[in-house]
């Protein structure tokens, strides 16, 4: 039964955002009795609001709230994320990997890179895989504790044809937090092949149809839809009391609050804390390190395409159920540091055609694209060195619709991901190559970006970063971190797993805190 | 096929072609008669264009006037809706008369490709072409053509319908 908490109440933890980090977050408080009020931005949908038409999920879930992009980021829709009960959640392709052990140590392990603010994370692999290991049972990851891998789609028959020529070793299905087998009241996969419009059967793991309702029916939990915040309130001893939200009439309201989580992504969560700057902190909340913002991680993503002499149909399936992980390595022979993982992809013909040649077009464009059936093909996601010069800063002039400072992301490509990014395209090439294609193409890396890191990471000193190994702010004891925002480095891994896997082990570090009386 | 585009026989080819059901009545001296008559925005003439330029930047041979007319129809709107992208469909199509000493649509397609690949760097070329790729990509006789079968959901998905039903792969 869902409960209803007072504006007045300061014993609730508030979390803001119900995506994998504070849909998360918000269930593992609740189930150990902790009160939440959680606040979600964007509307929720039911599963038979979702449709197999990428046009209309897209309105009805992404976040088209006003950002300006610099550097290589689009200029008008610079990052990829949603605003809906779920968050990215409802989005996510599935992709569950664990990071690797060396991604936690870049700092020691990568060397000095020129222009690159790589850190050791306060935080070992070997500290967070019991979190992992709870975090795939929980989702459902394929290939862990039991679950099947999912079977072998046309699209992946062709990369692992092309991957064993070459000599590759780690290739599978991929990990995916979908189910391959009914479980835990959810249904098995469908191959329906349009995952990233919303899995209408819910086989694909999203908190908006297990955490969000695991919550609700916990007798500690409150979701409230249409609500943004747009202000952390502290106290005069720097402590935060509350946060201001909007709410879907656009009335005002503050929520008192013992702790406040932010899990808005990387980009909402450091604009929150800039714009609840005041006079005991005014360079932002808990920014007196000047960090909040700064590090903004993507990865390098691009997509690599084979035209195979006969029919591949790869739009019937699981959209990124394949992965060859051998270059995941660090092996700065290559030319670069950090590695890459190559993960199957498949497109809708619309999609495909914008994505295929940036500016392409005439006579062969057009012939390529009537041999669509014909396409194999597969998403490389690398390593993305943090710059303290990418970062989520805040207008100076232009407001959006709420009066708010619009965000402004700066994003330029560093050498080492240019160097990566030719690698792995000429790899991603090979695979097909050696499977056969008649051609081979690469779609450049992307302009608008869909895994977004970083932005309030976490730091041994506090004079590093923002938060500490519990996602805990190191200036306010009481405000967390509790997204990607937290991540010290971006790994060659999809962040969803490593977000998840954070949160359980930060909840447990607040319920400890709580039950002693220290928070 | 030349790579710089159809060559004179499949333009004509292209143009006698009517298709059936569709809402566009194609003359048999103009193929743009149709997309001219219904747009309320811009001129006969720079529909015209527009049409012959949809039609250039993704050649099908196979797909009617009419799937390309829509396009045009869909400019024509927001050329209704903005004066300034009306300027920048007008301001464009004049570019293109300039560029040679015929009209544009007077000229050999080769000519008529060429001169749109010297365009590539105008807003004018951008729009077009990014609308274009997007409302042709999303027609259903394009996803016939290259064989995208669109929603799967209310058919149980391709879990017993050809996911995995690759037959030509060699062994590893």
């Amino acid at each position: 039964m869902a409960n209803s908490y007072e504006l007045s109440d300061d014993s609730v933890v508030v979390v803001i955002g119900s995506g994998a980090g504070g849909g998360t977050l918000a269930n593992e408080l609740a189930q150990k009795g902790i009160d939440v009020v959680c606040l979600e931005a964007g509307g929720r949908l039911g599963l038979s609001d979702i449709v197999n038409d990428e046009d209309e999920m897209s309105g009805k879930f992404l976040w088209f709230d006003r950002r300006i992009g610099e550097g290589v980021a689009d200029p008008h829709f610079p990052v990829w994320t949603c605003k809906t009960v779920g968050g990215t959640t409802m989005h996510w392709t599935g992709v569950a990997l664990r990071m690797q052990e060396h991604e936690f140590r870049t700092g020691a392990v990568y060397g000095g890179v020129e222009g690159a603010t790589f850190l050791d994370w306060p935080l070992t692999l070997e500290e967070l895989e019991p979190y992992y290991a709870r975090a795939e049972s929980q989702i459902g990851v394929t290939g862990t504790h039991g679950m099947p891998f999912l079977p072998e789609s046309n699209n992946y028959k062709v990369m692992k044809l092309g991957a064993r020529r070459l000599g590759y070793k780690q290739f599978s299905t991929n990990n995916l937090g979908i189910n391959s087998v009914e479980r835990d009241g959810r249904p098995a996969c469908q191959q329906i092949g349009f995952c990233t419009a919303g899995c209408p059967i819910g086989a694909k793991w999203s908190t908006a149809f297990s955490e969000i309702p695991s919550a609700e029916a916990s007798g500690h939990f409150e979701l409230r839809t249409r609500s943004m915040v747009v202000r952390i309130n502290h106290d005069s001893t720097g402590r935060a009391s509350g946060v201001v939200y909007v709410d879907g009439e656009g009335v005002s309201h503050e929520q008192k609050a013992r702790i406040v989580c932010v899990a808005g992504n990387s980009v909402e969560t450091p604009r929150l804390l800039l714009n609840s700057e005041s006079a005991l902190f005014p360079d932002g909340l808990a920014n007196g390190s000047g960090h909040v913002g700064r590090h903004y991680m993507r990865h390098m993503a691009q997509a690599v395409f084979g035209l195979m002499p006969g029919p591949v149909n790869f739009h019937r399936g699981t959209q990124l159920a394949g992965i060859i992980r051998d270059e995941q390595i660090n092996e700065p022979e290559r030319g670069f540091v950090g590695g890459y993982n190559m993960e199957l992809v498949q497109f809708s013909m619309p999609v495909l055609a914008e994505r295929l040649g940036a500016g392409g077009w005439g006579q062969d464009y057009a012939a390529v694209m009537e041999q669509y059936d014909h396409f194999a093909g597969m998403l490389i996601i690398g390593e993305d060195p943090p710059e303290a010069s990418n970062r989520i800063t805040l207008h100076p002039t232009e407001k959006d619709h709420l009066g708010l400072p619009v965000p402004v992301v700066h994003y330029d490509f560093h050498e080492n991901t240019r160097a990566m990014s030719e690698h792995a395209a000429a790899a991603g090439e090979a695979v097909y190559q050696a499977a056969g294609a008649e051609r081979t193409f690469r779609t450049g890396v992307s302009a608008s970006s869909a895994h977004n890191m970083g932005t309030c990471r976490m730091s041994e000193r506090a004079r590093d970063g923002v938060c500490n190994t519990w996602g805990q702010s190191h200036e306010i004891d009481n405000l967390f971190i509790s997204d990607g925002s937290q991540m010290t480095t971006g790994g060659a891994e999809n962040p969803t797993l490593t977000i998840v896997a954070l949160v359980i082990r930060q909840a447990e570090f607040m319920a400890r805190q709580m039950a002693a009386g220290v928070l | 096929m030349s790579k710089t585009g159809m060559n004179r026989r499949q333009f004509m080819d292209t143009a006698g072609r009517t298709v059936a059901g569709t809402a566009l009545v194609l003359s048999g001296t103009s193929m743009a008669a149709g997309a001219a008559a219904a747009a309320r925005s811009v001129d006969n003439r720079v529909a015209e264009t527009l049409l012959r330029m949809t039609r250039l930047l993704f050649p099908h041979e196979s797909i009617s006037n009419a799937v390309y007319g829509e396009i045009v129809a869909s400019l024509d709107k927001r050329a209704g809706d903005s004066a300034d992208f009306k300027s920048l469909l007008e301001d464009g199509v004049a570019a293109l008369d300039r560029a040679r000493a015929d009209t544009w649509l007077k000229l050999d397609p080769d000519d008529q490709v060429a001169v749109l690949g010297e365009q590539e760097g105008t807003a004018f070329f951008k729009e077009m072409r990014t609308a274009t790729v997007r409302q042709l990509y999303r027609h259903r006789e394009l996803w016939k053509l290259g064989g995208y079968e669109g929603s799967s959901v209310e058919y149980g998905g391709y879990l017993n319908r050809g996911f995995d039903d690759i037959d030509w792969l060699p062994e590893a």
